[in-house]
């Protein structure tokens, strides 16, 4: 009769006392303890809903009788204002209506919320794709490779990245139009997801690199090299798999980054410009109505709070559920 | 020690040559002519090119590059072949035709400004952030700890810029803590201290929060690792209190790594703390270069601001490394 569950695991995986042990894959593991964190799951689920929310944002507004670009006037009183208390707070326009111009700010910030989503997921992902190229190549080849990129990502964060965003934007913009590859906001867009990629994947390469290194070291992979797999059949079967826990908590932690990257570059009037709506911009509008219309400061800023936080949650609660070392 | 030391410099006078050259080339290669922009109305070809010699770009970038490294160290005439010839003594960051002044004058003044912001911020985000982290991993799962990470959590999801402006508007303009027409006013801090506490006590909070979140959760991950240590258990073993272990053991482990993160920290924010300086009106260096982006395209003083950062960064580097190797002489050899 077997002591422990462990012995019994060791000796006959399937039964003890009538129950069933089953092994479980690191995925399930992970789920499993993803779903005992007590805010992981609603985190989950607030920044999915803040995700959907943008990714509808046209069919959402239309259901509503709602356009991002229509001005509702008769909400507005003859100092441009809204109308009615908490800027203008009713049935019809839920979060008020923009002074000054009277647009809805509900579908503004649905609107604007796409673009700042938009950004840190593009950002993101193409930098987590380039820092996994670059680190595998550094971490497992070596020598030459690994020295060059060293000094590259050395010398990149020396730049002083914020500066050269600022400095470079207006001037790549007006590249980019000349171009022909994107107009207006669109290619503004693409320069501050540029911007972001260059200055944003160093980081993630070093991270990679650093664990590629002691990956390559261990025994499993020296079986596979004794078994005479290819150096390809290495990275993709038996490094790859060990890398993208890394991958997910990166990504987890840092789309509210850059999130609220891009809110400060369109709050500083270097990134998305109107008549876009992302939280800088509507955020920078606001302050110059904060006594006379508070709501419309506040309404954005809880927005973008709210969405920020629930994806550090997110993050923290998938850092917590593939780090190992906690067990 | 010596010899590690001399090597570091070397790589970092080989890194700021290199940086402040690319910085040189990146904005060369934009679509922007300052030629053109200081031209007036009724502009010719001829006009563009006088201008082009006066601003010093009819030369190549490389010795663009070099003159201005030059004049770094010797000092520099500008505006050669306009009514009369300005000369800025060294160090000059070049001159700005925008505002008529060298940029070194400029910055000087902007300096003070953000070297107080940094200065105050750091002292708030270190003391609050490691005596926080410290208190949480004591106190680990008690109502502190848990209190402790609900501040990491709202301070690392709070945009400085939400907090500055919500600073800015309901504390310090509503209550009238600041007359809104001196709001950012430099004070000196040794001639008028209450006035420059009150200037900057704000701004350094704002900037402080978000920073201190993030040292609180690395100082409390750092010594709840370091607990686990096997020299810790023989500390305790030999019958230490938990006060000399914390104080001479394992806080000696866990800040080290503190210690370069905060030097970078601080170096980047002496190049100047963009949000913040714009919310509360401070004209340091960051809102320096952020204007002369954002209004005029004032290319010296954009090219100065950015190599002046980066030269913060790069420098601090050196000295971060060369203060650990001192600490941990394993690192010497690497």
């Amino acid at each position: 009769m077997p002591k422990s569950v462990k012995d019994a695991a060791l000796i006959e995986p399937a039964k003890i006392e009538g129950e069933e042990v089953t092994l479980r894959t690191p995925k399930q593991i992970a789920l499993a303890r993803f779903k005992r964190n007590k805010v992981g799951p609603y985190s989950l689920y607030v920044s999915l809903f803040f995700i959907l929310a943008a990714f509808f944002a046209p069919v959402i507004t239309h259901l509503w009788g709602l356009s991002s670009t229509d001005i509702y006037t008769d909400g507005l009183d003859e100092f441009a204002l809204p109308t009615g208390g908490f800027g203008g707070i009713s049935w019809q326009h839920p979060f008020g209506l923009e002074p000054g111009a009277g647009r809805d700010v509900f579908s503004m910030l649905l609107y604007g919320s796409r673009i700042s989503f938009t950004v840190a997921l593009v950002t993101s992902v193409a930098s987590i794709g380039i820092g996994m190229i670059v680190g595998i190549a550094g971490g497992f080849f070596r020598g030459r490779i690994d020295a060059l990129i060293g000094r590259y990502s050395d010398f990149l964060f020396a730049f002083p990245s914020f500066f050269m965003i600022i400095a470079l934007s207006y001037p790549m913009v007006d590249r980019v139009e000349k171009t022909g590859i994107a107009r207006g906001n669109n290619a503004r867009l693409l320069v501050l997801i540029i911007f972001f990629v260059f200055f944003g994947w160093p980081g993630f390469a070093r991270l990679i690199r650093a664990q590629s290194m002691s990956l390559r070291e261990r025994d499993f992979i020296m079986a596979a090299q004794a078994q005479g797999a290819s150096n390809w059949r290495i990275i993709t079967k038996e490094m790859l798999p060990n890398l993208w826990p890394t991958a997910i908590v990166f990504l987890s932690l840092s789309l509210p980054g850059y999130l609220s990257a891009e809110a400060v570059f369109s709050f500083l009037g270097v990134g998305i410009q109107p008549p876009a709506s992302t939280f800088g911009l509507v955020l920078s509008d606001a302050v110059k109505y904060w006594k006379v219309d508070p709501s419309y400061l506040f309404i954005p800023s809880a927005m973008l709070i709210i969405i920020v936080l629930a994806l550090n949650l997110l993050g923290d609660a998938v850092r917590d559920a593939l780090d190992t070392k906690s067990e | 020690m010596l010899k590690y030391i001399s090597r570091r410099l070397l790589y970092t006078v080989i890194l700021l040559l290199l940086v402040s050259l690319s910085i040189f080339y990146i904005f060369d290669l934009i679509p922007v002519d300052p030629a053109r922009l200081v031209c007036s109305k009724s502009c010719t070809t001829a006009l563009v090119e006088a201008n082009r010699h006066r601003l010093g770009l009819d030369v190549s970038v490389l010795e663009q590059w070099w003159r201005f490294i030059q004049g770094l160290f010797q000092g520099r005439t500008y505006g050669e072949g306009g009514i009369k010839d300005i000369y800025c003594g060294a160090p000059s960051f070049g001159y700005s035709f925008n505002r008529h002044a060298c940029v070194s004058t400029i910055m000087a003044e902007a300096f003070p400004i953000t070297l107080s912001l940094t200065i105050g911020a750091f002292i708030m985000w270190l003391s609050i952030g490691i005596s926080l982290g410290i208190l949480a991993a004591r106190k680990k799962g008690k109502f502190a700890d848990r209190a402790s990470t609900a501040f990491v959590l709202i301070g690392t999801s709070l945009p400085t810029f939400i907090t500055g402006i919500m600073v800015v508007l309901f504390i310090v303009l509503k209550f009238h803590l600041v007359n809104p027409l001196e709001l950012g006013d430099w004070q000196n801090p040794f001639t008028n201290p209450l006035g420059w506490l009150r200037t900057f006590f704000f701004p350094c909070a704002t900037l402080a929060i978000a920073y201190a979140a993030t040292y609180t959760r690395f100082t409390r991950s750092n010594i709840l690792e370091i607990s686990t240590e096997d020299y810790i258990r023989t500390a305790r073993a030999k019958g230490l209190s938990e006060k000399v272990i914390l104080r001479k053991h394992t806080l000696r482990a866990a800040l080290a790594p503190i210690v370069t993160i905060a030097g970078l920290d601080f170096a980047g924010l002496l190049g100047g703390a963009i949000i913040t300086e714009g919310i509360f009106g401070l004209s340091g260096l960051g809102k320096l270069s952020i204007k002369a982006v954002t209004q005029t395209y004032d290319l010296p003083i954009i090219v100065a601001t950015t190599l002046v950062g980066s030269a913060f960064v790069v420098i601090m580097n050196l000295i971060v490394d060369v203060a650990y190797a001192y600490i941990d002489p394993r690192v010497r050899t690497t």
